[in-house]
């Protein structure tokens, strides 16, 4: 078999010139093109159509993913703002509510508590007795038994004193690291509540501090 | 075998790149291009241009898969399609490959509008024979392409039937000159297999 015939019909074979022959028969004839149909307006142009390439930057995909890029990157510069400045109030409101509670250097924390504690006795009692006074004179139908149950009843309402913590030596560097803690707890608790009303709530309009912050 | 399944993989991926032809490369498809451009602007001389040029293509693709009664029609047919969607083309260059993917989705088509799928096979036959039935020797040569694979039948009859050189079958289907070339040669081979053609015989000599 001569390739090059095959190929570009250069030189001669036999067989395949055979093939050709008789498939001759079946050959496309030429015939006029079909009548072609009439354009609908959106696609007639009177302009011929140049097809030029469209920069990358416009292209749909990449505008739709540099819109949704820019997008997200404001929304997190304006967040960031926003949590900066009111992470600098919240500081500035928990360090001095933090220093009116502080503890005086070297105390340890257990006698805060029990403090606390005897004030919330010294209320609640107050607030018990108060309450008493309000109701009515109650009148035992019997004598020692009503009176013992009803005393008893009176305690058995009185709120529970809280349990009093064991006293536990700390170092000094234990304590500090407590102070920090606690107030590390109570930033954070802050923000949080901060970004929860933000999220619930409208947005406000900032108010403007004297001193301009 | 393994070094078959390398020729076969080569071919494929071949058939992918865009014609690069030294004699009918870069020139023709920006010819093709400012053709499809005139078309695309509603010019019928340009249209009627078109046409001639991938008639020959279009319809061998279609003679490769239906008898020869039906395949001018079904040429029109591709060619109108053509012209209604070519503003969607997107790559000038490339109009033989998407002018050849809608011959055959119109032949689909056509068997699907015609005969319902368990007619196809005992009735195909038939087809073939009854309107083909006058040029016996022509038929069986027909038939033997038509069972070929359609890379190989393609551009067989793009080469003995429609007269196209492979250049020309190279340029006006967009794939590489080196990929015709393989199709024809290994084509050419199993159809003289299939006739029963010894290698380097004239006369046949049935096995």
């Amino acid at each position: 078999m001569n390739e090059d015939y095959l190929w570009d019909k250069t030189g001669h074979d036999p067989e395949i010139e055979k093939f050709e022959n008789a498939l001759s028969g079946f050959r496309y004839r030429e015939a006029s093109p079909p009548a072609l149909p009439a354009r609908p307006a959106s696609q007639a142009s009177v302009v011929p159509f140049i097809a030029k390439p469209v920069p990358v930057f416009f292209r749909p995909k990449f505008f739709r993913y540099a819109m949704a890029a820019a997008a997200c990157l404001a929304f997190l510069i304006l967040s960031f703002g926003i949590w900066t400045q009111f992470s600098i109030r919240d500081e500035e409101d928990t360090f001095a509510g933090h220093n009116a509670d502080k503890p005086i250097a070297g105390s340890p924390p257990e006698k805060l508590f029990e403090e606390n504690a005897k004030k919330d006795d010294a209320l609640q009692a107050a607030a018990i007795e108060k309450r008493e006074s309000e109701k009515p004179n109650f009148v035992p139908r019997n004598t020692a038994l009503s009176i013992a149950h009803n005393t008893k009843a009176r305690h058995d309402r009185r709120p529970k004193a809280p349990v009093k913590l064991a006293a536990v030596k700390l170092t000094k560097e234990e304590v500090y690291a407590y102070d920090q803690l606690k107030l590390a707890l109570s930033i954070t608790g802050s923000k949080l509540k901060l970004i929860r009303d933000k999220v619930e709530s409208p947005v406000e309009k900032v108010p403007v501090r004297k001193d301009g912050r | 075998m393994s070094g078959n399944i390398f020729l076969f993989a080569r071919n494929e991926l071949n058939a992918a790149r865009p014609a690069l032809d030294s004699t009918s490369g870069p020139v023709e498809t920006s010819e093709e291009a400012s053709l499809v451009d005139r078309v695309c602007a509603g010019d019928e001389q340009a249209f009627g241009e078109f046409y001639k040029l991938f008639a020959p293509m279009v319809h061998g693709i279609i003679l490769a898969r239906v008898a020869y009664t039906e395949s001018q029609d079904i040429a029109q047919e591709v060619f109108l399609s053509a012209y209604k969607n070519i503003h969607t083309l997107r790559d000038r260059g490339a109009v033989g490959a998407w002018l050849a993917m809608i011959a055959r989705n119109q032949v689909a088509e056509y068997y699907r509008r015609a005969k319902p799928p368990e007619k196809w096979t005992e009735e195909l036959t038939d087809e073939f024979s009854r309107h083909d039935a006058p040029k016996t020797e022509a038929n069986e040569i027909l038939a033997a392409i038509r069972v070929l694979s359609d890379t190989y039948k393609e551009t067989l009859i793009m080469r003995l039937v429609e007269g196209m050189t492979g250049p020309e079958i190279a340029a006006r289907t967009g794939l590489t000159p080196e990929s015709v070339r393989v199709n024809l040669y290994r084509g050419m081979k199993l159809l003289r297999e299939k006739l029963g053609i010894v290698s380097g015989g004239n006369s046949k000599e049935k096995r």
